[in-house]
């Protein structure tokens, strides 16, 4: 875990969801990060996600309030751009050359953000991602940094932490080229 | 008041707030949240539900 020390994180939509129904379980990760001086992120397609299901104004802004109390007021906004969805269905194409399955596990949202890290880490490994839907970023595209396992009497969660991995997706991108 | 309280306090007085940091009004704010989740979540399955009916 060491490894996110000082590092920009992304938290997953699924994340998000999890720590606003099970926060007590939730407060030794957020604890841990706030300890490592993790540095906050959202990314556009994340706020998407997060508030697609509000059907009121007041519903829209307490969602955005508690994103904005939960991540900080230094919090990093990553911009979708032409390069970042390019780079995005680039790395769709490598998924389902993997295996067509992943065209229906992994979604667009998931996409964008390996774009992202991709964007990020070409020069040093700086930006993470910790979700608890594991299977979304397979480990021939991204490295697992650490595991933290949260329980309660009804429920465990997995939270993975996730790097890009540089030299596989470039592997992977001659195929493409 | 040791040194870090007296710098939370000045970013306080700022507007800054430190990410993660589950103070009283993250976690008023969170029980909101929670509460459109389950609303959310809710609609959801009874549309689904719904949907279902209607294919039968």
């Amino acid at each position: 875990m060491d490894q996110i020390k000082n590092k920009h994180l992304i938290l997953d939509t699924n994340l998000l969801i999890s720590i606003a129904k099970n926060t007590d379980v939730f407060l030794d990760f957020t604890k841990k990060i706030e300890r490592l001086n993790v540095k906050s992120v959202i990314d556009q397609s994340i706020k998407f996600e997060f508030l697609r299901g509000c059907s009121t104004k007041t519903d829209i802004q307490t969602k955005e309030k508690w994103l904005d109390y939960l991540l900080g007021s230094n919090r990093m906004e990553l911009p979708v751009d032409k390069n970042i969805f390019e780079k995005a269905r680039l790395i769709s194409n490598i998924y389902c050359r993997k295996n067509p399955r992943y065209l229906k596990q992994i979604s667009f949202g998931d996409c964008l953000i390996a774009a992202q890290m991709l964007k990020y880490n070409s020069t040093r490994d700086s930006l993470y991602i910790a979700t608890i839907d594991n299977n979304d970023f397979p480990t021939f595209i991204f490295n697992r940094v650490g595991i933290i396992t949260l329980y309660d009497d009804n429920n465990i969660f997995n939270i993975g932490i996730y790097g890009i991995n540089q030299k596989s997706f470039a592997d992977k991108e001659k195929d493409f080229i | 008041m040791n040194k870090s309280s007296k710098q939370v306090n000045q970013n306080s007085k700022k507007g800054y707030r430190p990410a993660y940091h589950f103070d009283d009004a993250l976690r008023a704010l969170t029980e909101d949240v929670r509460k459109i989740i389950e609303k959310e979540e809710k609609e959801q399955n009874q549309m689904e539900l719904s949907y279902g009916s209607n294919k039968k």
